[in-house]
């Protein structure tokens, strides 16, 4: 105990040593000032009684001509057919779906699923280097597999080290093409911002989506989050959703929070223990599902709650971590799938099988994502 | 146990942007940084969030560096610190108003500083290519025997996650105790702990630290 005690003190000091480094020497008066201007344009408009007294006039005024002359016809609806999500065909190539997205360095850029693997910094492509034949089915943080790649100069093979999350390391195992093998493996290739493309969002609440991937399509509702309180930024985290599609599922999510479905993707034996053996994919019923929930070792897992889902019974899961065990992380679910600690999971049955919906948040805004997920799911409707 | 500080400026009453200002009054420091005005006894947090601009000048003053520092610790990064706290503070600006607690801002508004951070890095995807700048600062040479060298501490934080490097700022630089972190991330004040506890023994892995 006293050991602990001092590497934790030492702990403390080193941190307090290193983030004294920090500068935060700023002209705070002008920083507030800056914001406070910033914001005031929008807050002088909306604060202004007399412009809303005029607007309000307008609006009355408009609505009066237009009954006037239009008159009784019932109003216009809006049409509630989905708009598709236009989830973007993926190259059939075989690739986790942690390594999809572009990755910069060195000048250049490689995305893994383009029809050619490396292109300029401004996206030329070289179609020298070719296009990824096949690769490994999973990999994890820091695991290892291989892609071949081809192009003019031949086939080459190279072993491939995902680093964290954010990082990857190409190691040539054979490839006669010299200028493709010093370019792929003498960069670190990090990961480059995707934000959704303009194909796929943001999300706008209240708007219905097709979910197009799955093998029995849905639409959805995205929800609307009331933030409240001290849950600053959700809202706006709604607004300018941060989805991702991945090979086995499709999510939505910010930095605090996630909605991610998972389906067809092999899954631990224990959600929180990656070194567990694998199951081809998640189980197959709602209550197998929370079989395989409750027997991890590092997750409190409620009894299934019945969800009608479009008629269907599905079910609902609240997990939590467990003081005495080992950390649980979600094994090898994609990543930002899963929230340590404060989690929900929905098992919804499908025609062929069952699909599973993991959100969570950090704590402060866990009881609105929790809300905005029980929507999302109710108002999900099976093609 | 207080400390009278003046404010630093002769504050115009109104103004013809419409912002309320604060008129010159003595404020009453505490330790924590929050400060109370004299005259009407209200806090700079309750004051900026009735849009009183030279009480939130005051609030940007008395936090900022602290929220840095923790944002820092995050980060890794100094720039990316001064954006995520920039960011904190036109959240905090906009969102004083639901502040529960108006008289003690200052967990508030180190843990917007930290989601901030987090944020900054998920939307910049770069806390695993930290930069690690082997040269120690000045006065790094004169560590004890026994300190945690700060190159070694900066590559252990690159393996924690976001969420965790938050945890660790916030109980060891701001110094925030397990009940008030547990109150702004929604745990107990005993799963925090233990969340600490395994932070810290990962941490202990990480730099090799067997004694």
């Amino acid at each position: 105990m006293i050991d602990e005690m001092t590497f934790e003190s030492r702990l403390a000091s080193a941190l307090r040593q290193f983030a004294a480094e920090a500068d935060g020497t700023v002209d705070t008066t002008a920083l507030a000032r800056s914001i406070v201007a910033a914001d005031h344009g929008r807050r002088r408009w909306l604060g202004s009684g007399a412009r809303w007294a005029v607007i309000v006039a307008l609006l009355a005024t408009a609505a009066l001509v237009a009954t006037l002359v239009g008159g009784q016809r019932e109003r216009p609806r809006p049409i509630e057919e989905p708009r598709p999500a236009q989830v973007p065909n993926a190259r059939a190539v075989n690739l986790p779906a942690e390594l999809h997205g572009v990755w910069r360095g060195n000048g250049h850029r490689i995305d893994l699923r383009a029809d050619v693997l490396i292109s300029t910094e401004g996206g030329k492509p070289l179609p020298a280097y070719g296009a990824t034949l096949d690769a490994s089915r999973r990999v994890g943080l820091a695991d290892t597999f291989t892609v071949w790649v081809a192009g003019a100069c031949g086939v080459g093979a190279y072993r491939v080290v995902r680093r964290h999350i954010d990082e990857l390391a190409f190691t040539a195992l054979s490839d006669p093409c010299v200028d493709r093998r010093a370019l792929l493996a003498s960069t670190a290739w990090t990961y480059s911002d995707q934000r959704a493309g303009p194909e796929l969002g943001p999300f706008v609440p209240g708007q219905t989506y097709d979910s197009g991937i799955f093998t029995e399509p849905f639409s959805f509702v995205m929800p609307a989050v009331d933030g409240t309180g001290d849950n600053v930024g959700l809202p706006e985290q709604f607004r300018a959703a941060w989805p991702e599609v991945s090979a086995g599922g499709l999510r939505f999510g910010g930095p605090w929070w996630s909605m991610t479905f998972v389906d067809d993707l092999p899954v631990n034996s224990d959600l929180c223990d990656e070194t567990s053996p694998l199951l081809a994919d998640i189980p197959s019923t709602p209550q197998a599902v929370g079989q395989w929930l409750r027997s991890n070792r590092g997750a409190r897992v409620t009894e299934g709650t019945p969800v009608p889902v479009d008629g269907r019974a599905a079910l609902r899961f609240d997990l939590e971590e467990t003081v005495a065990a080992p950390p649980c992380d979600g094994g090898r679910l994609p990543a930002g799938a899963f929230f340590p600690m404060l989690a929900r999971a929905y098992a919804i049955p499908t025609v062929s099988d069952t699909i599973l919906l993991f959100g969570g948040a950090d704590g402060v805004n866990l009881a609105a994502v929790k809300q905005a997920m029980d929507s999302f799911v109710r108002s999900m409707a099976f093609r | 146990m207080c400390i009278i500080t003046r404010t630093a400026e002769s504050a115009e009453a109104g103004s013809a942007s419409g912002v309320k200002r604060s008129g010159p009054d003595r404020h009453l420091k505490d330790v924590s940084g929050d400060t109370l005005s004299a005259t009407t006894g209200r806090t700079d947090a309750e004051l900026a969030a009735d849009g009183d601009d030279i009480a939130f000048e005051r609030l940007v003053a008395a936090h900022q560096a602290e929220m840095v520092r923790v944002a820092y610790v995050i980060t890794c990064d100094q720039s990316l610190a001064n954006d995520a706290v920039q960011s904190a503070w036109t959240r905090a600006w906009r969102k004083l108003g639901s502040l529960r607690d108006q008289r003690r801002p200052r967990p508030w508004l180190l843990r917007i500083a930290a989601n901030e951070a987090r944020q900054v890095l998920r939307a910049r995807r770069r806390f695993s290519v930290v930069e690690i700048d082997p040269a120690l600062p000045a006065g790094s040479a004169a560590d004890p025997a026994g300190a945690i060298a700060r190159i070694d501490l900066v590559r252990a934080l690159a393996h924690l996650s976001p969420e965790d490097r938050a945890l660790l700022a916030l109980r060891y630089v701001a110094g925030l105790d397990a009940e008030e972190l547990g109150r702004l991330t929604g745990r107990t004040a005993s799963g925090t702990r233990a969340r600490l506890s395994r932070i810290t023994a990962r941490m202990r892995v990480e730099l090799g630290d067997d004694r």
